[in-house]
């Protein structure tokens, strides 16, 4: 699968909340792991990517600090706030509500 | 918390920037390398997974950009950019900058001065509840149809009590008392009122206290203030409450300072300086019928004075023998029709300049935003999108419609002041003319809208840049396209007929003051020296004392050997003082009307010859003689062909005692035209003997600049606590009043306004005269270097540069010609479309552009050829 799909509106946050829900990672970590779980179909681009950190940092969602990657190169860890919890699974839950929604409408027609 | 956090985060971009930047960029190269480490481990050459990791990243500025803009607190930290590359940009270009700021500050100066007047005016409320409610009344007698004297009605206190139609009201009556504070005596008005006046209008002193009730019974000498005085006397110093006033009239303790513009409603000659309390008791003997009321809710202005007229014919039922009074209700003061015209026709002009100014400064953005091209282009090459880049340039208008603003607002201080020393002193609610917050917050408005409105266009057209061919090697300015030719030409255009329509309607203004200054007045009033004695009526109380005293002072003051005549009049020359019921003895009557109300003045003999006003038949009357004067207009309306020397006229005042005179002379007309325009037909006049006379006319040998002195000295010699008021030469009398100073007003407004306007559009053609010869340098090059003479060139430069002003000119003169119907009504003896002022105006208009535009276009062409060839 060569087509990359630009991320639909608005769930970005979702996704980068999902992937720091399971460890810390930093910047380009993060979009990686993003090309890995959609097999490549999401990609992000980092002048997208580094914005939304920066909101969801100044919200309170995500703390970060620097650290050494296993290549001990220095880098800024991203992982979740309790605050962010909250909001994930708050998102989580409508989104799950949305597609729900979507898919129904959809065989339903 | 997480506001917290965000406002702390905010602050941290703001506070420690620097710290916040480096942070992100560490951020962004650990991306760069973790990316090239990664596609290193996968095989590509090191300096190739670089190159790939750094365009995987899309443009680090780009980024670093959108992780500014996306963040809170984006736009707080981008404005600051801004302004800093904005302050950094007019440092650098200071001339330019500067030429800007003034431009600006000229438009809103005018507008800000201007929109004070109609604030002042027209818009500022009246400074107490429900003003609609609030009535004036005042009575008049009828004059008995016999010719005999009115009997006043008994006192009566409480007749507007006697009905239901005021919620609470107030008799008043306005005097004359005499100030002795420092050195000469001074008049100043009073209004003696009931104490619950302030209530009446349901309002409080602006610092100390309201009268209290039992103060009306005149054994407390307390006073309330105006504002005005307050600052004028005592500088607005708040030590001033419990300080004793000492008048002829007593000694008067001020309790409290009523609010700025407070008497203006009312106001109709002299604004009120002091308000005591008074009981009606105290008001004279008869029956007083002025007062301020506020009027029930639901009661109209023609029901009260309906039911109020009831009350008084009520009244005159249990006196019958007194005279039929009549009653009139009315609002409060009212801006007559012609100063609203005039208010909107000032602010429409200044409206026109700030356009001016507005346009102007559009133009120099717009050239200057070509010299800019480059820089512009670099900034979005290095990631600054279009929207920031509009930004960039609102912000950079906005600060110097600011700047322009405050310089402005400054300006506009110092001009409406100016405005308040020439304008008419009857011109409404004068006290109200002032800059307050409301104004100001204008001002502000309109700098900044004034600021959006001349930096979107420049904004607009350099936000979508040509990078490739701004960059290029060597293009030192980005050449214009034929849009941005064509838009500069068409403001330049507008503010052209802009300025075109203002210096019409100033030359309009002009022509209507000049022949103003050129009516005949019928009189000489070289020389003379006219002033006004104002005897208390507790040292003069009757007629023969002041007459007594009169003529003492004119004895004393015809003996310096300055002087060479002095007379008495019982008001100024032309003004219209007194009018007098005239109405004619049995067998007197020559036309149908038997009774005619002609201006009335009481002159000594001497007057006709101290002004030099020729008799045309007949002859003056003598001193103590019961005769009088009558002019032409009066002879021919009311007897005609017949000769009226010798026939009996009886004069009545307002009704009072009725006197007979014989016509002993008439004289020939002067001009004394009632109302401020010069259009109203000469009024019948009678000149009878002093009755008694206040105003003192002294003629000097020789100038008038010791004529003044005399008569106050000898005044003081005889007696100290008498005011001599409206000392002046009769010149600058006749120049203040009402029928000069409207119409000098009105010119000197608008030759001040299209001058502004003319010196904005003359430096708006030069700018864009100067930006395009620049421009076409290489052009003139070529073509002196092909063999045509610089006049040639001059000439060819110069009809370019002046297309778009005739055609400006032209749409300014046919705008013109059908806005100047709307100052029909102030114009004198000149006719709204007078075609050879148009004309004047628009040769005088071109010729300045032409002298503007010679000055960068002989700059240009005299350079050497090549040198301007080499340049490009």
């Amino acid at each position: 699968m060569d087509d990359k799909l630009d991320i639909p509106q608005g769930t970005l946050h979702l996704l980068i909340l999902t992937i720091l829900n399971r460890e810390p990672l930093h910047g380009y970590g993060i979009a990686e792991k993003l090309a890995e779980h959609t097999r490549g179909i999401f990609q992000v681009n980092p002048g997208s990517l580094f914005p939304a950190l920066y909101r969801l940092e100044q919200d309170g969602k995500l703390d970060s600090e620097w650290h050494a990657t296993e290549n001990s190169r220095n880098a800024k860890y991203y992982r979740l706030t309790r605050s962010g919890k909250k909001q994930l699974s708050e998102e989580k839950a409508y989104w799950k509500q949305i597609t729900l929604a979507i898919t129904s409408v959809l065989e339903g027609a | 918390m997480t506001l917290w956090n965000r406002f702390q985060s905010i602050i941290r971009w703001i506070v420690r920037r620097d710290d916040e930047e480096s942070r992100l960029n560490a951020e962004l190269e650990a991306f760069v390398e973790i990316a090239a480490a990664e596609k290193v481990r996968e095989g590509i050459p090191a300096e190739e997974a670089r190159r790939l990791a750094r365009l995987a990243l899309g443009g680090v500025e780009q980024t670093k950009e959108r992780v500014r803009t996306g963040r809170h607190g984006g736009s707080l930290d981008i404005l600051f950019q801004d302004v800093r590359i904005a302050l950094r940009m007019m440092r650098r270009e200071v001339g330019f900058t500067t030429m800007m700021i003034l431009t600006l500050a000229i438009g809103i100066g005018g507008i800000t001065a201007i929109f004070s007047v109609v604030h002042g005016v027209l818009l500022r409320p009246v400074p107490f509840p429900s003003p609609e409610r609030i009535v004036r009344t005042a009575g008049s007698y009828t004059p008995p149809s016999n010719g005999g004297s009115i009997i006043p009605l008994p006192l009566e206190n409480d007749w507007p009590r006697r009905n239901d139609v005021f919620e609470e009201v107030s008799l008043i009556v306005t005097s004359a008392y005499t100030l002795l504070e420092g050195g000469t005596p001074e008049l100043v008005t009073v209004d003696r009122v009931e104490p619950n006046y302030l209530s009446v209008l349901q309002m409080q002193p602006l610092m100390g206290r309201d009268f209290i009730a039992d103060e009306g019974e005149n054994k407390f000498n307390v006073a309330l203030i105006s504002y005005e005085f307050w600052q004028q006397r005592f500088g607005g110093s708040r030590e001033i409450l419990g300080r004793e006033l000492q008048f002829l009239q007593g000694k008067y303790a001020i309790i409290g300072i009523l609010p700025r513009g407070f008497e203006s409603p009312f106001a109709f000659s002299t604004a009120t300086q002091f308000w005591v309390p008074a009981t009606p008791a105290h008001n004279g003997g008869s029956i007083r019928m002025a007062s301020i009321g506020r009027l029930k809710p639901g009661i109209s202005r023609a029901q009260a004075e309906e039911r109020l007229n009831a009350t008084v014919r009520q009244i005159e039922s249990e006196n019958p023998a007194a005279s039929r009074r009549n009653l009139q209700v009315w609002g409060l003061l009212k801006v007559s029709a012609d100063n609203k015209r005039l208010l909107v026709l000032l602010f429409t002009s200044v409206a026109f300049i700030f356009l001016i100014a507005v346009i102007n400064v559009a133009n120099l953005m717009l050239s200057r935003g070509l010299s800019r091209g480059r820089e512009i282009a670099v900034r979005a090459a290095i990631g600054a999108g279009r929207g920031r880049l509009i930004r960039q340039l609102l912000t950079e208008s906005t600060l110097l419609g600011l700047a322009g603003g405050t310089l402005g607002i400054a300006l506009g201080y110092g001009l409406l002041n100016l405005i308040l020393s020439q304008i008419p002193q009857n011109f409404p609610h004068l006290t109200s003319i002032y800059i307050d917050r409301q104004v100001l917050l204008f001002a502000a408005s309109t700098s900044v809208l004034g600021a959006i409105l001349f930096g979107s266009l420049p904004a607009w057209q350099y936000s979508k840049p040509d990078l490739h061919s701004a960059l290029k090697a060597g293009a030192h300015q980005s050449s214009e396209s034929r849009g941005a030719r064509w838009l500069r030409q068409c403001l330049l255009g507008t503010e052209i007929a802009l300025a075109c329509v203002l210096l019409v309607g100033a030359a309009l203004a002009g022509q209507t003051f000049w022949n103003t200054l050129n009516v005949p007045l019928g009189l000489n009033s070289r020389n003379v020296v006219t002033g006004t004695l104002n005897m208390p009526s507790d040292g003069y109380p009757n007629r023969p004392a002041r007459a007594a005293f009169a003529n003492a002072v004119v004895e004393r003051v015809r003996h310096h050997a300055e002087v060479e005549s002095v007379a008495l009049s019982s008001s100024m020359p032309l003004s219209v003082g007194g009018t007098q019921v005239a109405s004619f003895p049995k067998g007197e009557r020559v036309t149908d009307q038997d009774r005619i109300a002609p201006i009335a003045t009481g002159v000594s003999p001497d007057y006709f010859d101290l002004l030099r006003i020729p008799l045309t038949s007949g002859r003056v009357f003598r001193d103590g003689e019961p005769a009088l004067v009558i002019n032409e207009t009066f002879a021919r309306q009311h007897w005609g062909e017949i000769n009226p020397l010798g026939s009996q006229i009886n004069l009545s005042m307002g009704g009072f005692a009725s006197k007979q005179y014989m016509v002993s002379g008439i004289v020939k007309d002067q001009n004394n035209a009632y109302f401020a325009n010069f259009t109203t037909p000469t009024a019948p006049q009678v000149f009878y003997p002093c009755d008694p006379c206040a105003v003192v006319l002294i003629k000097g040998k020789s100038g008038t600049a010791s004529l003044p002195s005399i008569l106050q000295k000898e005044v003081a010699t005889l007696d100290s606590t008498v005011p001599v008021t409206r000392l002046r030469p009769l010149d600058d009398a006749l120049m203040q009043s009402s029928k000069w100073a409207n119409p000098r007003f009105r010119s000197t407004l608008f030759t001040a306004f299209s001058l502004a306007a003319l010196l904005l559009a003359l430096a708006g053609a030069y700018g864009v005269t100067s930006y395009s010869a620049t421009q076409r340098t290489r052009e003139m090059g070529i073509r002196i270097t092909l063999g045509a003479t610089h006049g040639q060139v001059i000439r060819t430069m110069l009809i370019d540069s002046l297309r778009p002003v005739i055609i400006g000119v032209l749409i300014g003169l046919i705008a013109a010609w059908n806005l100047s119907r709307f100052a029909v009504a102030f114009l004198y003896k000149v006719s709204p479309t007078d075609s050879r002022l148009f004309g004047i105006t628009a040769i005088f208009l071109i010729l300045a552009v032409v002298m503007a535009n010679l000055a960068p276009i002989r700059r240009v062409v005299k350079r050497d050829p090549l040198e301007s060839l080499r340049t490009e």
